[in-house]
This record gives C-alpha cells, sequence and structure tokens, in this order.
C-alpha cells in the first residue's frame, strides 16, 4: 500500500523556514547598509577633510612667503604643518590604489616636514635662504595644483553622486561571482581604481615628477640612499660561508639550510641555518633557525638572529654586558662601550658605542642579544656602526664642561658628564655634545649641550624599567 | 548613580584644575621687563650673550645692558620693539616650554602598548612563515611607519585601506602566535632582515602588477621583500 504523502504539515514547515530566512536576510540586509553608509560617510567625511586641508595648506604657504617678519612666518610654518599632518590622516584612511597614495601622501608628508625644518631653523634664529624661498614657492605652487584638482574631483563627484562603496544591485551573473567580494583584496584593490575619474590618475602622475627635495628633515630624500662608510673588497658566497665559523656561535651545530641575496645600499649573503642536532638541555626540541647576514663588500658581519626559545633566566644585565663584550671584541672590535640595556623575555638587548679618548660616538652602534639562560649570544645588529664607523676628527670642545653646565636648568642634578658624538636631528650630521645624565625631579634625563656653541641639541628621557633602562 | 555622577564630576573639576596648570607649565617663562630677576633673565642672557647681543653679566639681573641687548634683538628679528621678553620673544629666543623640544617630528613608535598589535599582524600575515621572515614581516611596518609615503603611526600604517589582507579578513583580531611575539619584539629592538624594505607579497598568490614593478630586495620563505 501506498504511503500518502501528508502535504500540509510540510508545506507549513517549508513556508515557516522560508518566513524565518527571509526576516533573517532582511535583517541582514538592513545592517549590512547601515554598516556601508558608516563608512561611505567616514570616507566622504576625509575625503572633504583632505580638500579642505590642502587648501590651507597652499594658502599659508603663500602667506609665508609673503610675511615679512620671521616670527610671523613661524606662525604660518607650523599652521603647514598641523593641516599637512591632518591631511595626510585623512588622504591614507581613503582606499586608493597604492600607486597614487604613495606619491600624493609623500607629497603632502614632505610638505610638512620642510615646514618644521624650516620653522626650527627660525627658533634657532637662522632665517630662510633663497633656496629655501625657491623650494616653498614651489611648494606652493605645487600644493596649489593639487587642491584644483582636488576641487575638481570633488565637484565631480557631489553631481555624479559618487560612492567609495556602490551598493551591490542584483543581477544573476553578480550572484556567481559572489566569491571576489571576500577571497581577493586584490580586485577589491583595483575597483576604486577604475572607479576613479581622470583626475586622480593624472594628479599621481603630476606628483610623481617632482625633483627631489633637500632639506634637513628626516623624510628628505637625499639621507635615503646613503652607502656604508665600512667596506672593503668584494667576496665570494663560499668565502662568507666560512665565516660563519667566526660569527655564529656554536657554528659547527648548524648546517645551512638557504642561501638568500639582500641587493640593497649594504648588499649581503643571508644565510638561514638550521641545528643539526637537536639541542639537549632546557627549552624545547622545536626546531629553531639562525639567521647571519654577511656584507658583500668586506665579509663584515651585518645581522645575526637566533630564534631558540629561552628557559629561565640565570644570568643578569651585567652577566650579559660581558657576554657582549668579549664576542665584538673576538671579531675586532674593541674600545666598545655599553650604553644601554634592556631585558625582556629571557634575553638582554645591549647597544655598545663606539668610543675614542672619552669621546662617544652614539652613531658606530653595534647591537647584540644574549640569552639569559645559559649566556649563549642570539642576535648581532651592526648596520648601524657599518653604516657611519669612520677616522673622525674631532674638533676641540670650544667649551668647558663647567661652561656647559651652565646652560641646564638649575634644577637639574647632574650625576655625571662625557663627551658625545650624536647625530643631528636630520640625521645628516654628526655634533659633538657634552652629554649630561641627571634628575629633574624624579625623572632621568640625557641633555646633549652642543660642545661648540652651547646649543641645547636634544633631550632623551631614561626610563628605568624592571629590565634595566633604556631611553626615550 | 548619585555617587557615579558626583564620581564624574570631581574628576572634571579635578581635570579642569590640573588645565591652568599644565598650560603654565607650557609656557616655560614669564614675561621679562626692566628690574626683573632670577632663572629666566639668567636663560635670556645666556642666549643673548651666545648669539653676540649681550655682553654684561650672567648674573639674572634685567639691567641696563639687557635692555639694549633685547631691543636690539627684537629689532634685528622683526619682533616688536618694547624690550619686554614675551612669548614671541622667548620663541624667537628657541626658548618654549621644555619637553618639546624633544619631540622631532619623525614618527617613533612606543614599545610596550604597540607590541601586540604589531604581532597580531605579524601572526596574521606569517604565520606559517619562518621566523626570519616573521620578523622581516615586522620590519616592514615599522619601515612603513619611518617612510614618508606612509602613515607615521603604528595604528595608521596597520589599518591603512587595503594595505593588509589581514585586516580586511578579520584575521588580524585573532591572538598572536607565540614566535610572532618574540620576532615582533625583535623588530622593535631593530633588526631588519628585509634590509629595509616597504613591500613584502606572496608571488604564488595574485597581486597587482605594479607591486612588480618595485625593487626586489630578497626573498624570505613564501616572502618577496621589496623597497
Amino acid at each position: 500500500m501506498r504511503r500518502r504523502i501528508n502535504w500540509l504539515p510540510l508545506g507549513i514547515l517549508a513556508a515557516a523556514g522560508l518566513a524565518v530566512w527571509g526576516l533573517w536576510t532582511w535583517r541582514l540586509t538592513v545592517a549590512n547598509r547601515e554598516l556601508a553608509n558608516t563608512l561611505e560617510a567616514q570616507r566622504q567625511r576625509h575625503f572633504s577633510d583632505m580638500a579642505y586641508h590642502v587648501e590651507q595648506i597652499q594658502g599659508l604657504l603663500g602667506k609665508g612667503l609673503a610675511a615679512g617678519t620671521t616670527s610671523q612666518n613661524m606662525r604660518y610654518m607650523s599652521d603647514v604643518y598641523y593641516h599637512a599632518q591632518a591631511a595626510v590622516t585623512s588622504f591614507t584612511s581613503l582606499p586608493l590604489p597604492q600607486e597614487i597614495s604613495l606619491t600624493t601622501g609623500k607629497f603632502l608628508q614632505q610638505t610638512g616636514d620642510f615646514a618644521v625644518s624650516i620653522l626650527r631653523n627660525e627658533a634657532a634664529g637662522r632665517e630662510m635662504t633663497p633656496e629655501q624661498r625657491e623650494e616653498l614657492a614651489r611648494l606652493r605652487n605645487e600644493s596649489a595644483n593639487l587642491s584644483a584638482q582636488l576641487q575638481a574631483v570633488m565637484a565631480d563627484y557631489q553631481q555624479g553622486g559618487f560612492r567609495w562603496n556602490p551598493p551591490l544591485t542584483f543581477s544573476f551573473a553578480g550572484l556567481f561571482q559572489g566569491a571576489s567580494l571576500t577571497g581577493k583584496p586584490a580586485t577589491q584593490d583595483q575597483a576604486p581604481a577604475s572607479m576613479l575619474p581622470e583626475g586622480w590618475t593624472q594628479l599621481a602622475t603630476s606628483l610623481e615628477k617632482l625633483p627631489v627635495m633637500i632639506y634637513d628633515g628626516p623624510f628628505s630624500d637625499h639621507i635615503a640612499d646613503r652607502t656604508p662608510a665600512v667596506s672593503g673588497p668584494p667576496i665570494s658566497q663560499e668565502e662568507a660561508q666560512q665565516r660563519l665559523q667566526t660569527y655564529l656561535p656554536g657554528a659547527e651545530n648548524y648546517a645551512v639550510a638557504e642561501v638568500a641575496a639582500v641587493e640593497n645600499n649594504l648588499p649581503a649573503y643571508s644565510f638561514r641555518l638550521v641545528p643539526t642536532t637537536a639541542q639537549k638541555g632546557r627549552g624545547s626540541s622545536a626546531a629553531h633557525t639562525a639567521m647571519v647576514e654577511i656584507a658583500k663588500n668586506g665579509g663584515y658581519l651585518v645581522q645575526l638572529l637566533n630564534s631558540r626559545l629561552v628557559g629561565e633566566p640565570t644570568l643578569d644585565l651585567e652577566r650579559a654586558k660581558q657576554i657582549g663584550r668579549t664576542y665584538l671584541q673576538g671579531l675586532g672590535y674593541t674600545g666598545m662601550q655599553a650604553t644601554y640595556g634592556q631585558v625582556a623575555d629571557g634575553t638582554a638587548t645591549i647597544a655598545y658605542a663606539y668610543a675614542e679618548n672619552g669621546v662617544v660616538m652614539y652613531p658606530d652602534q653595534i647591537k647584540v642579544k644574549v640569552a639569559l639562560d645559559n649566556g649563549e649570544l642570539l642576535g648581532v645588529d651592526a648596520r648601524q656602526y657599518l653604516m657611519s664607523h669612520h677616522r673622525r676628527t674631532l674638533p676641540e670642545p670650544a667649551i668647558s664642561p663647567a661652561e656647559a653646565e651652565e646652560r641646564l636648568r638649575p634644577e637639574f642634578a647632574v650625576q655625571r658628564v662625557q663627551l658625545a658624538l650624536i647625530p643631528d636631528l636630520a640625521g645628516t650630521g654628526e655634533i659633538l655634545t657634552y652629554e649630561f645624565l641627571g634628575h629633574l625631579g624624579n625623572e632621568t634625563y640625557l641633555v646633549y649641550i652642543n660642545a661648540q656653541t652651547g646649543a641645547e641639541e636634544q633631550i632623551l628621557q631614561q626610563v628605568e624599567t624592571d629590565g634595566g633602562t633604556f631611553a626615550l | 548613580m548619585g555617587r557615579r555622577i558626583a564620581a564624574g564630576l570631581l574628576l572634571i573639576f579635578l581635570l579642569a584644575a590640573m588645565l591652568p596648570l599644565r598650560g603654565a607649565e607650557a609656557q616655560g617663562h614669564p614675561n621679562l621687563y626692566w628690574g626683573s630677576s632670577g632663572a629666566s633673565v639668567r636663560v635670556a642672557q645666556r642666549k643673548l650673550a651666545a648669539w653676540g647681543y649681550y655682553d654684561g653679566p650672567i648674573d639674572g639681573v634685567y639691567g641696563t645692558r639687557m635692555y639694549a641687548a633685547v631691543t636690539l634683538f627684537q629689532q634685528r628679528n622683526g619682533l616688536t620693539v618694547d624690550g619686554v621678553v614675551g612669548p614671541s620673544t622667548w620663541a624667537a629666543l628657541g626658548e618654549y616650554g621644555r619637553g618639546t623640544a624633544a619631540a622631532a617630528p619623525t614618527a617613533a613608535v612606543s614599545r610596550s602598548d604597540d607590541l601586540d598589535l604589531l604581532a597580531r599582524v605579524v601572526s596574521a600575515e606569517a604565520k606559517g612563515e619562518p621566523y626570519t621572515g616573521q620578523v622581516a614581516v615586522a620590519a616592514v611596518i615599522l619601515n612603513r611607519v619611518r617612510d614618508s609615503r606612509f602613515p607615521n603611526t603604528l595604528a595608521g600604517v596597520i589599518y591603512q585601506t587595503h594595505a593588509f589582507e589581514s585586516v580586511s579578513n578579520g584575521t588580524i583580531y585573532q591572538a598572536p602566535c607565540e614566535s610572532c611575539r618574540r620576532a615582533a619584539q625583535d623588530a622593535l629592538n631593530g633588526w631588519d632582515p628585509s634590509g629595509g624594505a616597504l613591500f613584502f607579497w606572496n608571488p604564488s598568490k595574485t597581486v597587482s602588477s605594479w607591486i612588480w614593478s618595485r625593487p626586489i630586495i630578497t626573498q624570505i620563505g613564501n616572502h618577496v621583500f621589496a623597497k
């Protein structure tokens, strides 16, 4: 006998299921639309804000050029810096493809930075040079261009009802492209580029053609491609591999797994090594690796980093400092003085600087990382030393330590003074200073007084943590 | 409820009470005029002496020679010539509040607060990579913070729209892997196996053709690193 299917309960069940699904889909759609609109509102706001700030920048640069007095100019320059920062913040929140965002971001950042470098000079009593005025005029023209183009793009957008994320429209073909929404940000990346009107691309290409900016700011183009100060004849990969024995402690326990070239202004061979035997003793046998980077020119150790997991610390920072110094002496780096140390996660990171005739040369720095469980050397970073170490003929200080001390605040309690060579704020030059370590209230500071002019060059705050000191 | 409001009000009062204090601290120096004396006068005397405006003793007393020096300085620097060392003259002397002097416009990354965020991106972007590759990814992010073409805070770089896939798909909000934390710490301490790279990508995954135009520095594990 054939069983009769009772359609009624099934139908009710299906209808109920459909209703639940429909309601849920509707809820999702509403929530989705709300989120999309919130995001859209933010992006529209950021875009308008950016256009506003760029407009301000070009106006202020013009005023800065017209300003008759230094103090007046300083006011405009600080405003330029503020608006440039704000413009960068807004700008980087927009979903633009990188080829556009890189050039525009750089332009805005450098404009702000240029303003600050002028401001700093003026605060130190140095007026704008004719070259700087010229540069300023050029920046003004470029930002006026940028501003005009932004206004045009914005007018376009507003008339056309442009949206950064256009709402999805239903189509049967679209149903099957669903995966691309989640899986591939690459396509998402491309979408805005094609959506953007001509204006953006033109804008990006015009900014791409800007000449290299030279000024004494940290983002200046001309310090990006320095060449190392310590160099030598090129060596082959085999020769470099032989030096692993010297550089890597316990090298006999490691085998080279991979060699890669590093092609930058400090070209190197990068060796990746794995332990040949499972490490006995404490710690896990989890496969750790070691990386050793050896300079192609001269075969110097550039970097070393061992990822071994360290156990319970048994050594203190003082012992670690000795281990680091002994290691550096073994490589021929004598006269290195520990300048600060920090303990974290069972390891100590210590910075050493080259010292000669009682002058600490901070640019010639090598950092060392020591495991506090067994004293093994886990890391070396000698890039700063290789980039800057050379034989220097330092000038005789023009003022005495006592004269330099007079320039400090009377409340500053000096604990120690020594001569120190520090990089200038721009990172392009070096300054001979007196380094005063002392207290102001409960805080410890390092104050650097120029040994030639007596100007205050730098203030660092020293933070004492459980794990040693480090400078802010 | 009432108590909470009271506590809130108290907090507001405390904050309000602190504000003028902070303002005074930031200003640093009082106005100086004929007859003023004290440490601030000494500061101004030293500055003016260093630049050759003042030739009297650094005695902390504003007298005839000091007046001559201040007016000459104001005249040469386009300030109002009134002999009073007010805010604009202090600024021209390079004296703002203490503390602002050390603040450079370069972005720096504070260590403790940012370690977790950095560790999470490294974990989401390079969990299966060799340790060196993880340090390199963290270093790329820190290099971006320092570069002029990218935002200059760590969060700015990481959350930049479309910059990292892990931010788009939400994996960044998962707890970081153990080695990723150490890798982030090593990168914050300055190690950089990427050789100063600003970009990294996985060549086996589809990426835009534009990215291949960047000069490649090195390859670690599954990632290519480029300037």
